[in-house]
């Protein structure tokens, strides 16, 4: 995977810069029109239609909050049945042990917890989080991500990546610039 | 504009036809009154309680949306606004239960004489209790009109007027409250006083957040009949079905929260003044209505709604909202039926009432929703609304 290091900085991808949404989003679509796969785009608030143009899988974490929802609410409730009716078992004003409407809070609670924590927890994992260091960030241009400027960025481990044709293919999508994304050898990201 | 052209023939076809099932459903019901006239004035009060939920839920969704604004608002402004200017036909329609409240309440001339009823005199009296129907239409009547007045006078100028949303929310920020205290105490006296020892102060809660669900589920319906219809069918995207959808869902959790709470609390503290309005709706083959309010009512739409692809598939919101609408009358009778009978009763006049009254709303609904353009042109709000808002 890492290359000899005689070869001097490697190349992330490159990367070219928009100053309006709308056109981040046609240029995007170009870019996987024209066969790339591999590559992801920079703006400063969430634009709709955007993660479908550069190809977006769907993620799993709703998949996943479903399930420690449903795993939640299960175990919540077991929880005060083994409590209420195995371990402790009271009567409380003649009431039925498993007098389930009152287990029903809890049983929410538990349910909104556990979707919650693992919710957040799985969206961190899949995205890579926490990540100090990412290569984009040696484009000085980029601060510019969190601003008011448009990115796209072609991944070289893209199989279609070729460092002067896909150059030459983002300076024809007329961005206000192109610039190569350089990393350390010894942090490759894919 | 031409009156004419505002509604598609497709929707002026619709209403016709619903004055006409109506009618023959409302004619059924009057033989109904000469069989059994006891049980005519119970399903009479099953179906308007059924129709009252349009223009009511129309009226809290319509000051929300002024109050609060939203993309979703001005798409289906106007069939809100048409919804709140039927409360004059529901004032008329009301009469019967007006003729037949001997029969229906029980508080009127009861069979024993009840200390508890004695004390509750002052509030639970014939006079007061007319009075205050009189008050609560006059009420809804006034802030349908002054809201619509001011909608109409919002697109009178040819350059939107900023004053003109701060009036529309004053009307409504005063609607809102109003119409949350007077349709409390409507449903107090026409539902609640069925069982007047029982008492919940979520009560009135409980049916309005039905009334939201009605009245979002019948503007979902009727935005899918206008979705071709231009203008209007440029605002009618899949995203505005989609938003329609995620307050369906809004609005399921909320009515199912505010229905357990008040299970919740009553059998915890499990008094028999309490306990008994629930007894009655667990026993007696009611408790399978219960039942079926959990699983189809909530658990069902919930799980359907819960998903954001299914909320842009337009057929399956339509048939869920025609399924909501169905499930607002299983509510419903469960709410007012038990009262009456201890085991489970059902008559052909619950199946004439809901269907008569509400086909003649609907085709008042859609008169009204042939006064004015659909489209809202003159919101400054509209306007600013951004593409990645």
């Amino acid at each position: 995977m890492s290359a000899p290091k005689s070869e001097g900085p490697l190349t992330f991808g490159l990367m070219a810069e928009f100053s309006d949404p709308d056109v981040l989003v046609t240029k995007a679509q170009q870019a996987y029109d024209a066969g790339y796969r591999k590559m992801d785009a920079y703006s400063p608030f969430p634009i709709h239609g955007l993660a479908e143009a550069i190809g977006m899988k769907r993620s799993w974490v709703p998949y996943i909050v479903l399930l420690a929802a449903i795993a939640g609410g299960i175990g919540g409730f077991l929880l005060q049945y083994w409590v209420s009716v195995i371990a402790y078992p009271i009567n409380i004003a003649g009431r039925p042990l498993n007098t389930w409407p009152a287990f029903m809070v809890v049983t929410f609670e538990t349910t909104i917890l556990s979707a919650g924590v693992i919710g957040f927890l799985s969206m961190m994992i899949l995205n890579n989080l926490p990540m100090p260091y990412h290569p984009v960030f040696n484009v000085p241009r980029f601060e510019q991500a969190s601003n008011d400027k448009f990115f796209l960025c072609i991944m070289e481990s893209d199989p279609k990546f070729d460092l002067t044709e896909t150059r030459t293919f983002l300076e024809g999508l007329d961005p206000d610039g192109v610039y190569e994304v350089e990393q350390d050898d010894d942090n490759v990201y894919k | 504009m031409n009156q004419t052209q505002i509604l598609p023939p497709s929707v002026s076809r619709i209403g016709r036809n619903a004055l006409v099932i109506g009618i023959i459903a409302l004619a059924l019901g009057a033989v109904g009154f000469f069989i059994d006239q006891e049980r005519f004035f119970q399903s009479y009060l099953f179906g308007y309680m059924y129709a009252l939920q349009f223009p009511l839920g129309c009226l809290g969704l319509l000051t929300i949306h002024h109050l609060a604004g939203g993309r979703w608002g001005y798409s289906i402004r106007r069939f809100l606004e048409a919804g709140i200017l039927t409360f004059p036909l529901m004032a008329v329609l009301i009469i019967p239960i007006v003729v037949g409240m001997g029969t229906i309440f029980p508080w009127i001339n009861p069979e024993e004489h009840y200390a508890l009823l004695d004390h509750k005199a002052p509030y639970l009296n014939v006079p007061f209790f007319i009075g205050r129907m009189v008050f609560y239409f006059v009420v809804w009547t006034v802030i349908g009109l002054w809201l619509n007045q001011q909608s109409v006078k919002q697109e009178s100028v040819d350059v939107p007027d900023p004053k003109s949303v701060a009036r529309l929310k004053r009307a409504s920020a005063i609607g809102l409250i109003l119409f949350m205290l007077t349709a409390t105490f409507a449903v107090f006296d026409w539902m609640m006083s069925l069982q007047p020892f029982w008492f919940s102060s979520i009560y009135g809660v409980i049916y309005l957040a039905g009334t939201a669900i009605a009245a979002m589920s019948f503007s979902l319906l009727v935005g899918n009949a206008l979705k071709n219809h231009e203008p209007i069918s440029e605002l009618l995207t899949i995203d505005l079905f989609s938003d329609l959808s995620n307050f369906l869902l809004a609005f399921v959790s909320f009515w199912a929260y505010v229905s357990f709470s008040q299970y919740l609390i009553i059998y915890s503290a499990n008094l028999p003044e309490e306990i008994t309005w629930y007894a009655i709706r667990g026993n007696g083959g009611w408790g399978y209505f219960a039942l079926a309010l959990v699983f189809f009512a909530f658990a069902l739409p919930f799980g359907i709604l819960l998903s954001k692809s299914n909320k842009r598939v337009l057929k399956l919101m339509v048939s869920l909202a025609m399924f909501l609408l169905f499930m607002r009358s299983i509510d419903l009778f469960w709410h007012i039926m038990p009262a009456f009978y201890e085991t489970v009763s059902i008559s052909w006049l619950d199946f004439v009432m809901p269907i008569g009254l509400t086909g003649v709303w609907l085709w008042f609904f859609i008169m009204q929703l042939n006064r004015k353009p659909l489209v809202v042109r003159r919101d400054p709000r509209f306007q600013e609304v951004p593409a990645h808002g």
